[in-house]
């Protein structure tokens, strides 16, 4: 009986494993992403766009401002020239996947500085709305884990789906 | 009668793949970066940081 608890112990584990997750992977969305490359203080973040424009290497970075808020830089690396712009539109047709890599990457940031604010604001107003798009788009992805506000004429509220805001302010839910 | 309370389970954000490689480069005095950061100064100033809402929530 031991020998057959031995023999089939592993196995009954790696069973359940298995179950739990595919339970697991099951019950939540499947957002596809890129894989990101942090440096190891993990205020700043690479990962590669993939489409068919080619592999634009994108660029995101978190910066302390003041107290406990961070400001969040995102921006696509012209490697030829060493340019930084959040302005080019690269047309790479997975701008949803590049949304839920940025997404990922600030809840990975948070997860390590789970007090932090942060800051997002556009370089533009078209950059801003993008932005926007991009928590309209994984609101219900978002919401359990985010808090989210907005400023508008002159004041910060609540994150409202429909209404344009010069920027963002998020933390995560304790 | 009172809203019945959905049971429904919300779709959670499922946990990215993050590498820390010491190939990133910094970029924290890419003049990009030193914009994005001026700017946020000049709009946090403006705006205010909404402490009472944020610790309301």
């Amino acid at each position: 009986v031991v020998n057959l608890r031995r023999a089939v112990g592993p196995a009954i584990t790696a069973a359940m494993y298995i179950i739990c997750s595919a339970f697991l992977s099951s019950s939540m969305l499947q957002l596809p992403f890129y894989s990101s490359y942090a440096t190891k203080s993990q205020f700043e973040y690479e990962f590669e766009s993939i489409g068919p424009k080619g592999t634009i290497k994108k660029i995101a970075r978190f910066r302390l401002e003041e107290g406990n808020v961070y400001s969040f830089g995102f921006g696509d690396l012209d490697e030829a020239t060493g340019d930084v712009s959040d302005i080019v539109v690269s047309n790479n047709q997975d701008r949803d996947k590049v949304l839920a890599t940025l997404a990922h990457i600030i809840y990975h940031f948070t997860g390590n500085m789970s007090n932090a604010l942060i800051f997002i604001q556009g370089s533009t107003p078209a950059r801003t709305r993008l932005y926007q798009q991009g928590i309209n788009k994984f609101k219900l992805q978002l919401e359990p884990e985010f808090e989210i506000i907005g400023y508008q004429n002159y004041k910060w509220e609540t994150f409202t789906t429909g209404k344009n805001y010069e920027a963002f302010l998020g933390w995560r839910k304790v | 009668m009172a809203a019945k309370k959905s049971t429904k389970k919300k779709p959670r954000l499922q946990k990215g793949k993050i590498i820390i490689s010491d190939k990133v480069d910094s970029y924290e005095n890419h003049p990009y970066f030193i914009k994005k950061h001026e700017d946020a100064q000049a709009f946090l100033k403006k705006a205010g940081i909404p402490w009472d809402l944020i610790n309301k929530k």
